[in-house]
């Protein structure tokens, strides 16, 4: 979200999109490199661009696009969260063995959404409280979260009936996944909340100056708070869409999503040094990484590659956000 | 007599600001050269300068004879220039031994990555015994008091061979008890042939051991005389220096006094370890001013009143004593706080102008409440108009600003809530002079209209013009409140630099 001037004449808003430093700014080249690659695969296999393909390929990115939606919050108010793959795994756990005892549906959601709160608050204490550093915070969180579901599960794979939690991520409507529309109002909803409430300023604030922003008489740490406990239940959602497209809980599920999703947003313009972010911009950078891996597939190319390959592009995106910060202390 | 350390025609600039000009001194060998100077005058700079650490743009320094040409910290050690900082750097959890001799311990014969106890030992001793011998080198350096880590710190200095020792307020954090030995310790390094540029706000300290005392103002140098020879008026003369009467405006009628009502009322303030049961009361419409020397507790005062250091005191707004001092809670009582670091503290630097202004009053509405990008923008349109806030674009990041405009944009984000008392921390630092005096203009303002107006400054002409009464801090407290018509500059500065009954 940046604020764009509509009083700005159109020539001095369109000038700098025609320089690199302006691209990068505004984020089209983002858009350029995204056509770019579904032309590039478009011509390099026959399947590719294909109405069913393509529903495949934004299918695959509902899980990241959940998540994703709700990191770019989190960075831009100066954190990160990289629980994320391992809460919800975590959570898909929680609805499996809850549905596997024969609890309703309803409360097996409740339970796992609620699991994912509480874990983003655990996030929020060891970060505000004991001052701990948000990645090391967060990373620790992700080791614990995963080995907690390990134990539990004995490492096994959590099987409930068939016929629960459909609606959740397998189904469709009209052809297409429900998981899709769940990826899409997590995106409506941080974007509104970011744009159209004194809370979303605040998190622009406490990213950008946290200091200002305590002196200026924002409560820091309820915003920090909230913004985790936020990224907690995005995660516990992506569990429940995991657990539905598994029909079973998996303690092993979504390893390498918080990677991913820190990827997609920094790649959007989310800054790593806060107080910037461009919501739908990270919407393109997790369909890029949907589209690569869905490629390289098509390709015939191993899979043990598309891990390699995620590691050059979130390289490749932390570089670009240095070059950003660059051109724009420049100007 | 040779000089162990000569200054030729030192210029420093750093953008705009002249920081050093054209300064020459020098120490000779065994003096004590006292470097005195109000805030900002120049002579961290110039310190910086001969330990180093910052290259002249003009000038040169020359250390026993030596040129000290491409200038780095160790380039200055090398040729003989030690430095006692005013924060000591040492390795806390090792002995004073190891710290003494950390970059040349001495090793074991036949095994050169052994280290030798015993010779450790000794060699510490023999570095130590000038100085302090009264100090186990074995012990922590954690452990010790802070005078003897300092004592220590100065024998490390001396102990490379050093030709001249750069101390910067060794004894700011001082028992008497440790800066009579610290004394003691300099009159040894004097007796050895050391130089000894000392800097310090403490006239009696200086006029104790230093041999000659110079006065650097506004940069340049404006005395240097034999300390025997000059009183302590004329050294404190020298240092304010400045055509008292030239920034002098015409003081806003006194307030109507007596009839009880207080904007602000403040009793017992206390920091701990900085800051001594401050009392203050401001009336509404008055503009009460602080002046302290660096490091006297006077930069602690605003982010104590509103509870962003911990501390302790009552503090009444408008009639209402607020229970539990935060930022949140004290904007909430009408606490408008203006803080000193505008880029650490103030700004978002790459949020809008409009955003930047509008987030104190967002804060208010509550963190559920709507808005759109309209509400910032309207509020940054009517401020950046009445302000005269420069561009006139609710949309530009406040960082591309000028440090005049983005002090203004801070000012509006305050004037937004409509507060009753301002406490306004060094408010025209790095503002150039055209904002500076629309600043004033808009302090005036906000105190015509009824506000209660606490301005905190180390510009004491600043003060002088703009307040009805000035405080004056020192160690740490509020040593008295004078009317400003009945004191002048000197007279602050030296309550300043207090000491006199000490």
């Amino acid at each position: 979200m940046t604020h764009q001037s509509s009083a700005v004449p159109l020539m001095a808003r369109v000038r700098p999109v025609l320089s690199l430093e302006g691209a990068l700014q505004s984020g089209a080249a983002l858009v350029v490199i995204y056509v770019g690659l579904l032309v590039a695969f478009t011509i390099a296999s026959p399947v590719f661009l294909t109405g069913s393909n393509l529903l495949n390929i934004t299918a695959s990115v509902a899980t990241l696009g959940i998540v994703a939606a709700v990191q770019t919050a989190v960075i831009i108010s100066g954190g990160f969260d990289l629980s994320v793959g391992s809460t919800a795994a975590f959570t898909s756990v929680v609805a499996a063995e809850m549905l596997s005892a024969g609890v309703g549906a309803p409360l097996a959601i409740v339970s796992a959404l609620a699991v994912g709160g509480v874990i983003g608050a655990g996030n929020a204490l060891v970060i505000t409280r004991l001052n701990v550093n948000p990645l090391i915070a967060t990373l620790g969180m992700m080791s614990i979260i995963r080995g907690v579901a390990l134990v539990w599960t004995d490492a096994l794979t959590v099987v409930y009936p068939a016929d629960q939690l459909a609606y959740l991520g397998r189904a469709r409507i009209g052809g297409v996944q429900v998981s899709i529309v769940f990826m899409l109002l997590t995106f409506v909803a941080v974007w509104a909340v970011l744009r159209y409430t004194v809370f979303g300023r605040f998190v622009f604030a406490v990213g950008g100056n946290a200091k200002a922003a305590f002196l200026s008489g924002v409560h820091v740490n309820r915003v920090r708070t909230l913004v985790y406990v936020a990224s907690g239940l995005s995660a516990a959602l992506a569990g429940l869409v995991i657990a539905s497209q598994l029909i079973a809980g998996s303690p092993q599920a979504a390893s390498g999503l918080e990677l991913s999703a820190v990827t997609a947003a920094v790649l959007g313009g989310a800054s790593l040094s806060g107080g910037q972010g461009r919501i739908w911009m990270t919407l393109v950078g997790a369909l890029i990484m949907g589209t690569l891996t869905n490629g390289l597939v098509l390709m015939d190319i191993s899979s043990f590659w598309q891990t390699a390959v995620l590691g050059v592009v979130l390289i490749l995106a932390v570089a670009l956000d240095q070059v950003r910060t660059r051109t724009r202390r420049k100007g | 007599m040779t000089a162990v350390l000569r200054c030729d025609g030192v210029h420093k600039r750093f953008g705009a600001t002249h920081a050093v000009r054209g300064v020459s001194l020098h120490v000779d060998r065994g003096e004590v050269v006292a470097l005195l100077g109000e805030n900002g005058a120049g002579k961290s700079t110039l310190v910086r300068c001969v330990a180093g650490e910052i290259v002249p743009d003009e000038g040169g320094v020359w250390v026993n004879g030596a040129h000290l040409e491409q200038a780095t910290p160790a380039r200055a050690a090398q040729l003989g220039v030690a430095v006692v900082h005013q924060e000591l750097s040492y390795v806390g959890p090792t002995s004073v031994a190891e710290n003494l001799l950390l970059a040349r311990l001495p090793r074991r014969r036949g095994a050169p990555f052994l280290l030798d106890r015993r010779r450790l030992v000794e060699q510490a001793r023999e570095a130590l015994a000038r100085i302090a011998p009264d100090i186990d080198v074995r012990a922590r350096m954690a452990d010790l008091r802070v005078g003897d880590r300092q004592l220590v710190e100065i024998a490390r200095a001396v102990g490379s061979g050093a030709a001249v020792v750069l101390m910067d307020e060794p004894t700011a954090a001082l028992t008497a008890a440790e800066v009579e030995k610290l004394f003691t310790a300099v009159a040894s390094l004097r007796e050895h042939g050391v130089g000894i540029l000392y800097i310090s706000h403490r006239l009696d300290e200086i006029q104790r051991i230093a041999d000659r005392a110079v006065v650097l103002r506004d940069g340049a140098v404006v005395g240097t005389q034999r300390v025997g020879d000059v009183s302590r008026q004329e050294l404190v003369a020298q240092i304010v220096g400045r055509q008292i009467d030239a920034f002098r405006r015409e003081h806003h009628a006194e307030p109507e006094v007596g009839d009880g009502r207080r904007s602000l009322e403040v009793t017992g303030l206390s920091v701990p370890g900085r800051l001594r049961s401050l009392d203050l009361a401001i009336r509404p419409g008055e503009i009460l001013g602080l002046y302290g020397l660096a490091g006297s507790g006077v930069e602690l005062v605003a982010k104590a009143l509103v509870g962003a250091v911990p501390s302790s005191g009552e503090v009444t707004v408008a009639g209402r004593r607020l229970s539990r001092r935060t930022p949140a809670t004290c904007r909430k009582a009408g606490f408008a706080h203006v803080p000193s670091d505008r880029r650490e503290e103030g700004i978002f630097p790459l949020l809008p102008v409009g955003t930047n202004v509008a987030i104190a009053a967002l804060a208010d509405r509550g963190a559920a409440a709507v808005v759109t990008r309209a509400t910032d923008r309207a509020a940054g349109r009517r401020w950046t108009q009445e302000l005269d806030i420069r561009p006139r674009d609710p949309d530009v990041p406040v960082a591309a600003l000028s440090g005049g405009n983005q002090q203004k944009s801070i000012f509006a984000r305050w004037l937004a809530i409509e507060p009753k008392v301002f406490v306004l921390d060094e408010p025209t630092k790095g503002v150039d002079v055209g904002a500076k005096s629309q600043m004033y203009e808009l302090i005036a303002r906000v105190a015509e209209q009824g506000a209660g107006v606490l301005v905190i400054s180390s510009e004491l002409p600043e003060l002088m013009s703009l307040c009805s009464r000035i405080g004056v801090v020192t160690r740490g407290e509020l040593v008295g409140t004078y009317p400003t018509a009945t004191v002048d500059e000197q007279r602050i500065v030296d309550l300043a630099i207090g000491g006199h009954d000490r």
